[in-house]
This record gives structure tokens, sequence and C-alpha cells, in this order.
């Protein structure tokens, strides 16, 4: 898939992912590649800044926990990543509903 | 070409200037680097291709390390330090005009109050830069030291002015070290941080360690200074066990403490007065106080509450106030500020020192690190407890006490004391994308729901 289109909304499917549970980064690659059924290979190189810079603007915060003997940086969503996600998705919907309109006139 | 883990790790640390988040960020991605290879090895890859391709996996790492740099860096809260610069100026005109007006100050006083203030704010500077978590490491030995050096000031080090041996000489300067104990509350802060995840034991030497600064007071004696200490102390003690950093205690535990600290300070006060161990003038003053027959009479607070009476909502009062008023630069001045300019003038004043509190509590609660956060929680509750003390003061409404507005008072101390508390909140501002946070296992069942 072209990585400009997905570029813009990685966050938003990240805190997706982090609405229904909080995650390690590993995890959030994983259940994004299987939600999307392979769609999305998020790379753990943009992974980690996208997070640390979500935390940055208070979208997430983030604790350690040890699960069986490693310990491991989960991220939690927040009130206001929680605003930002329900946002975002009303922008995307409205998007996509615009882009599908189109390619519905050009078949 | 393949790289290695460590030397992937190496190529994007390089690209992180700030070295103070190299442990935060190297421990999360290594992780992630093993965790994906372990996947790999289930997936029937050898132990080194696994790796390998976990780190291909990862990306350029000078592009990663580049972005996170952007991330990882010291910051500035240029809203605060503007904050404290308007108020510092603010300051300066205020003393300057008290000096002119008042022929036994003179000018000398106001030039006094704004070398006072410049030394200051180069002061916060200084701390701005430095790292606060040294402060938490050092803790335990920093605290001992300070109580150690208030004892002996209080112990005949000091000299003595109205009962209370809080004052020494430095260089050509007065300081005091009633003020100067509420430097103490910034450790305190990083000693309860130690104690945090110890339960009943923690709790103990969190509450041990808060009786030793109130003892040098009570040795000083200066019961306003422990009482400030006491309920700011007890505060962020809340806060604590409200977190969850002690899991035995409950909210009930909070209500209880509040309530006993509410009746067990009353008690041991009357206790020491019923055996005759108050200065004959505190008995005098609690007498008055309390509306009783007293030899003691109020008059600063008295004519305090006259001139602010008189004043108008802008503009002179009429009223010559500078000579029947001790301290009109620091506890009275917003006396001061109403009577020569109107009360309005005086609202501004403790609207922007209370500003600047609010935005230390910001600040403080908007930390991930739980050790900038109680340093910093601190300080903004001294910011807050005086200004209140303050404005109850120069209203009549509580006895004459040791006070000193934040950046706003002529009190030398006050002065220093205000921006190194200022200097360390905007440490802990700057740090917080950098420091880690020290690993405590606490449990995780909410405790204050």
């Amino acid at each position: 898939m072209d990585k400009a289109l997905l570029s813009g909304s990685m966050g938003m499917l990240l805190l997706k992912l982090l609405s229904e549970g909080d995650k390690y980064g590993y995890e959030m690659i994983e259940e994004l590649r299987k939600q999307s059924k392979n769609v999305f290979e998020l790379k753990a190189g943009t992974l980690y800044p996208l997070l640390h810079g979500m935390e940055e603007k208070k979208m997430l915060t983030s604790y350690e926990r040890e699960v069986l003997g490693k310990t491991r940086k989960y991220y939690s969503i927040t009130k206001e990543g929680r605003r930002v996600l329900k946002q975002k998705t009303e922008e995307w919907q409205e998007y996509s509903e615009a882009v599908l309109r189109v390619l519905a006139l050009e078949g | 070409m393949v790289i290695g883990m460590n030397e992937y790790m190496e190529v994007l640390l390089e690209q992180i200037r700030c070295k103070r988040a190299w442990t935060m960020i190297e421990e999360e991605i290594r992780n992630h680097i093993l965790d994906q290879a372990e996947a790999n090895r289930q997936q029937g890859m050898e132990e080194e291709e696994a790796l390998a391709e976990a780190v291909r996996d990862m990306g350029d790492p000078v592009e990663v390390g580049v972005a996170l740099d952007r991330i990882h860096r010291p910051q500035t809260e240029w809203g605060m330090m503007a904050l404290i610069g308007v108020v510092s100026l603010f300051s300066i005109f205020v003393q300057w005009m008290l000096g002119k007006e008042n022929a036994s100050l003179g000018q000398e006083y106001g030039i006094r109050h704004a070398a006072g203030v410049a030394i200051g704010y180069l002061v916060m500077l200084l701390v701005y830069r430095m790292d606060y978590s040294n402060i938490g490491k050092y803790a335990k030995r920093i605290g001992v030291l300070f109580c150690v050096f208030v004892f002996f000031v209080a112990g005949g080090l000091g000299m003595e002015i109205n009962g209370a041996r809080a004052w020494i000489h430095l260089g050509g300067s007065r300081l005091s070290v009633i003020f100067l104990m509420y430097l103490f509350i910034p450790i305190y802060g990083a000693l309860v941080y130690r104690y945090r995840g110890m339960g009943w034991k923690g709790l103990g030497k969190c509450f041990g360690w808060m009786l030793l600064p109130i003892l040098a007071a009570w040795k000083i004696p200066c019961m306003s200074l422990a009482l400030a200490l006491f309920l700011i102390m007890s505060l962020m003690l809340s806060v604590a066990v409200c977190r969850g950093w002690f899991p035995v205690c409950s909210k009930k535990i909070v209500a209880v403490y509040w309530i006993l600290a509410a009746v067990l300070p009353v008690c041991f006060f009357l206790f020491i007065a019923s055996i005759g161990n108050l200065a004959g003038y505190q008995q005098e003053r609690i007498k008055g106080f309390l509306g009783m027959e007293s030899a003691y009479v109020d008059h600063a607070g008295h004519l305090a509450v006259e001139y602010i009476r008189s004043s108008r909502l802008i503009g002179n009062s009429g009223k010559e106030i500078i000579d029947w008023l001790p301290e009109m630069g620091s506890d009275y001045i917003l006396v001061f500020l109403a009577s020569y300019y109107g009360i309005l003038a005086a609202l501004v004043a403790g609207v922007l020192i209370l500003a600047i509190a609010a935005k230390t509590i910001h600040i403080a609660f908007g930390q991930k690190n739980q050790l900038g956060m109680m340093m910093g929680c601190g300080c903004g509750l001294v910011f807050e407890m005086m200004t209140l003390v303050g404005v109850l003061r120069n209203f009549g409404l509580i006895p004459a006490t040791q006070i000193f507005f934040p950046f706003l008072s002529g009190s030398q101390t006050g002065v220093i004391v205000s921006y190194i508390l200022a200097g360390i909140i905007l440490s802990i501002y700057r740090y917080r994308n950098i420091l880690p946070e020290e690993k405590t296992v606490l449990e995780q069942k909410p405790f204050c729901k």
C-alpha cells in the first residue's frame, strides 16, 4: 500500500488499537497486521517516534510492567487521545465517503 | 548491508543529542528487537538470522534516531519564564516606588531589591539548567544536612530577633532561615518518591521525615513555619497516597489522617501551653487572637485592615501609611499597593502570583516522571500557601506571622527562595521527555477510587 496514504492515518489507527486496551509496541504492530489482514506492515522504526510524539501531546501515557521476567513499556490512551480519535475518525469517514462517491461516479 | 543489534542501537542513539534520554529509548527499542527475534525464531528461523531480520524490520536507524531526537530534547517553558519575568519587573517597580515614598528606606532600598531580583533570576536560570533528579538521588543526605544546619542556627549560630533565632549574615545580607526552610519542600517530595511502593514502612518513613523540619521550626521557634510545613507536606503525602504510591492505604486512611492532622497539633499545642513551655509573647499573641484578655495588641494587623478599608478601587487613598506599618515591603505589600495605587493594583499583584502558583501545579501534574510531579507539586504548594497566608494577613484575618509574597516581597531570602523553587519547576519541565521513570513495582489495585 502507498505509504503516503497511510502516514496521516497511522496515529488514528494506533489510538483505535489502544482504545481497546493497553498495549506495548510489538503487540501493536502484530495486532495492526492481524486486524488489517496483513495490509498494514508498520515498521517499528516508524511506530516509536509516533508513540513518543503522541505521548508528548498527552494523547497517550505509558508505564512499565514486568511480564514473564521482561519489562515491557505499555501505552494507554488518555481522555485527550479519545477526543482526538473521535475527531480523526469523523474526518476520515467524511473523506472516505467522498472518495467512494467520486469513484462510484467514475465506475 | 546487515548490521547487528548493538550497531543499530549505536547509530540510532548517536542521532539523539540529549544523552540523558538514551537509557529510556534504548531499553524500549532493544526489547522490541528481542521480541521480534523471538517471534522469528518461533517461525523457524535460526537464532542469528532471526535477530538480523528483527533488526532489518526496525527500519533506518538514522531516520528513527532523528525522529526521536525531535521529541526527546530539553524543553523550555517560555510561558512560565515570561510570566516570572513580568512579575519580576512588577516587583522591581513596586519596591522602587515604596523606597521612593518612604524616606526612611530611600532609593537605595529599591536598587538593592532590583539587584536581588536580578541575582534571583540568574539563580533560577542556573537551577533550571541543572538536572533536578540529582536532588532525588541525594535527597536523604541533602535533607539531613539541611535540617542539621537549621538546628545549628536555632541552637545558637543564628541571630535572635523577636525571640526567634533564625537569621544569619552572609556577605552584606541577612538571610532568614525561616524562609530558607521552604526549600526543604522539594527535597521532601524527592524523599516521598524514594519510599513509594514500600507500604506502611514507607509511609512511616515519610512521616518521620516530615517531623524533622517541623522540629527544626519548633527549635527556632517559629510556630507558623512549623504549621505551614506540616500542611504542605501533608498535602504532598495525601497526593502520593491517592496516586497509589503506598499500597496499604485507602481513601479512608487519607480522611483519618486529615482528621488527626487537625486534632493532634491542637492537642499538642494545648499541652505545651499548659506546661508553660511557650514564650510569654507567644501566649499573649494566642490569647489576643482568640479574643481573650491579652497584653498583645495586633497594631499592624488592625492598621492593615484600616488602610485596606480606606483604599479606593483605583488611585491613592490619600492616607500616609509608610511610617506606621513595619515590613511594608514584604508582609504588607498588598496594603501598600491598595493604599497607593488602589485595590485593583493589589488584585493584579495577587492574580500574578497565583498565576505562577497555578502554572507550577499544572506543570507538576502534567509530568510523567513521578519524581518531578511530586517535587513540582511541593514548589507549587509553597507559592499557594505563601500567597494565601499573605492575603489573609493583609486583611487582618490571621495573627502576625513570618511570610513572603513569592517574587514580590522585599525580603532578600524570600526573593531567592522564590526563584530557586521556580528554577526547580523549570528544570522539571526541561527534562520531561528525557528522564526515565525509576522502576518501582506498584500494586495495580486502585486505592482511592
